[in-house]
């Protein structure tokens, strides 16, 4: 092909050429396209919207400079229970008629229903070694007598094989 | 609109604050409202979106250092707003971004806010095909008008792997038209 006369002068950007073809058929496919998408505004949002957002802002400033502090937050119910209770105690004991054995029973009582809700438990092991370490417990002598014993066994064994041994 | 430099300095300053920002929502809300309501697709989600993009603008303009345009910082924090206004709402209906955008696209034609036809949402159809980044590149070129520069900014990316992107956004769209024509 022969060389234009009237390019002296001027210049182009680099590789303008090489990657002409590309730029142009992506301009047809955009053509193509929808050249809007149809989404509409209410009338006069964007005068409200400026009120909105400075009303907001100003509520969540008001907030933030005198803190506001709700009547029912977790700390002030924890607050409120806990001088509640202690006030309970303390008046409890305080006009309470009943001698301190009553509340030993009372309390003895309450442990053994919070045993028997099985919210403490023991296994084997950690029984007999509490009943080692209590020197004094003489578990034959004290507890199971040998008529006791022989009685006990006469009521429930039920097997007579073992009679018969 | 004055001077950048001066806006952000008056932003940043206790006396002038209020001010400089009435001046930064005139400026910028339709400019924002248009890119959130291209990602959220409803009128009342975009400007629940659009608030709060500009409270939490005002609320981090002294975070603002100044190494990138301010115009640049607000549409980084109007796409992460509204990206995770999408996932939120996922969340709470337990479903993924793609069926909260699906649900978005088939409420459109009940829309009183939507006036367009069947191919403008066909063509929200084929947008929600591609994945998130595309869709984001392909609104803001397509139809924000932004430059490739513009959108290395924003969006962090180099001009040449947004130009391909963009490329690839248009293709998939056009073939999707074109497979779902009849439709």
């Amino acid at each position: 092909m022969k060389e234009d006369k009237n390019t002296e002068g001027f210049n182009t950007p680099q590789n303008y050429f090489d990657d002409f073809e590309e730029r142009l058929f992506l301009k047809i496919s955009e053509d193509k396209l929808p050249k809007n998408n149809g989404f509409k505004i209410p009338d006069n949002y964007f005068n409200e919207v400026e009120d909105k957002i400075f009303s907001e802002l100003n509520q969540t400033e008001t907030n933030n400079g005198n803190k506001i502090i709700s009547l029912f937050s977790k700390k002030t119910i924890y607050y409120a229970a806990s001088i509640a209770a202690c006030a309970i105690i303390v008046f409890s004991l305080f006009n309470s008629d009943k001698s301190i054995d009553d509340i030993d029973e009372i309390l003895v009582a309450e442990i053994e229903q919070f045993i028997e809700d099985e919210n403490i438990s023991f296994d084997t092991y950690e029984i007999t070694s509490m009943l080692i370490e209590d020197e004094e417990l003489n578990l034959e002598n004290d507890l199971f007598s040998e008529e006791l014993l022989e009685e006990y066994l006469l009521e429930t064994i039920n097997d007579t094989s073992l009679f018969l041994e | 609109m004055i001077e950048e430099k001066l806006l952000v300095s008056n932003l940043q300053s206790n006396k002038d604050k209020e001010n400089a920002f009435r001046i930064l929502v005139k400026e910028y809300k339709e400019r924002l409202y248009w890119h959130i309501r291209k990602i959220v697709l409803n009128h009342d989600d975009t400007d629940d979106v659009l608030q709060n993009t500009f409270i939490k603008i005002f609320r981090n303009i002294d975070k603002f250092k100044g190494d990138s345009k301010l115009y640049t910082w607000m549409y980084r924090i109007a796409t992460n707003e509204s990206i995770t206004f999408l996932n939120k709402k996922a969340k709470i209906n337990n479903v993924t971004i793609e069926e909260v955008q699906e649900n978005a696209i088939n409420s459109l034609e009940s829309d009183v806010y939507f006036e367009g036809d069947k191919i403008q949402i066909q063509l929200q159809k084929a947008i929600a095909t591609l994945p998130q980044k595309q869709q984001l590149i392909f609104n803001m070129k397509y139809f924000e008008n932004h430059t490739y520069e513009q959108l290395s900014e924003i969006l962090e990316t180099s001009v040449g792997g947004l130009k391909s992107s963009y490329h690839i956004a248009v293709k998939k769209i056009t073939t999707y038209l074109k497979s779902n024509e009849d439709l």
